[in-house]
């Protein structure tokens, strides 16, 4: 007979008291890491639109058009940079912020909504190696390709 | 203060219930997935570092002004320390994701836990990494003001 209870229980792996204590620790950090990256992004686009970075060209050194194409190109990739990773870290955020709560009051629902977080995060960290590999893969392409048509 | 142990005595439990089940699940294979295109990337870098080291170690030489052997080799243990900290993150992600699902499906809680405590450890190394780095970004900022 089935009785619900079943599908309730058919998982014998709880999460114990050593369960917990490692989730609230990586949730802790998660947290701790998610916010850093948004103070960095902030960082990245303030140090983009002052113009100044280490190591970088500043205005004396490239005249102008070539200077505001070059500074023009480091705001817009910090904006893209930003906004990749915002959207990034929040699925963090979550995690770190709904399974640390769960983990203190016991809520079976805050435990669902972070490790759902947990998952996109790391589904959509995965999703963009896979778009930058596509990328890296068609540069090296095309540097090898260049490489064998310069000898002709 | 740890309110969790009075809610654990009084019968209050979290549990690995079929949607917890299916979120490590997911998560333990899209880690899997990173991890092997990660693994992919980094043998990339290792092939063009030892494919072009002694064209590069020329470049270097070339930008570096005298004395810049001492340099290049600085860089190249910069190099070696990157791949390191990857390789080493990249195992505990890999750690995590097979313990996991593998403590999941055989219904073992000290595999399962394993593989939590590789997930904690991961974001430790994860989390000091980031306070490092940001120190660093924070450099040219400050140079501004």
């Amino acid at each position: 007979m089935n009785t619900g209870y079943e599908n309730e229980n058919i998982f014998n792996v709880g999460i114990d008291d050593t369960a917990r204590n490692h989730l609230r620790t990586a949730a802790t950090w998660a947290r701790i890491i998610a916010i850093i990256a948004f103070a960095s992004y902030a960082v990245n686009i303030i140090t983009a639109f002052l113009g100044k970075k280490a190591g970088g060209f500043t205005g004396e050194e490239v005249s102008g058009l070539a200077a505001s194409a070059s500074r023009g190109s480091e705001i817009i990739s910090a904006i893209i940079g930003a906004v990749i990773g915002i959207i990034l870290n929040i699925f963090l955020l979550r995690f770190g912020s709904n399974t640390r709560e769960a983990m203190d009051n016991l809520s079976q629902g805050s435990l669902e909504t972070g490790l759902n977080g947990l998952r996109s995060y790391f589904k959509m960290s995965a999703i963009l190696l896979i778009i930058v590999g596509i990328f890296v893969l068609l540069a090296l392409l095309l540097l090898l390709a260049g490489g064998g048509l310069s000898r002709y | 203060m740890e309110p969790n142990n009075t809610s654990s005595i009084l019968g209050e439990q979290l549990t690995v219930s079929p949607d917890v089940n299916y979120q490590l699940t997911e998560t333990s294979r899209w880690t899997r997935i990173a991890c092997i295109i990660s693994i992919v990337f980094l043998a990339i870098l290792l092939l063009i570092l030892v494919v072009a080291g002694s064209a590069l170690t020329t470049v270097l030489g070339n930008f570096l002004p005298a004395g810049g052997d001492m340099l290049t080799g600085i860089f190249f243990v910069f190099i070696g320390i990157v791949f390191l900290v990857c390789g080493v993150l990249i195992y505990l992600l890999l750690r995590f994701s097979k313990l996991t699902s593998l403590g999941l499906r055989t219904q073992n809680q000290a595999v399962f836990n394993d593989g939590l405590a590789a997930l904690k450890t991961y974001f430790i190394i994860y989390g000091v990494l980031s306070i490092v780095l940001i120190s660093f970004s924070l450099v040219p900022l400050l140079t501004i003001f």
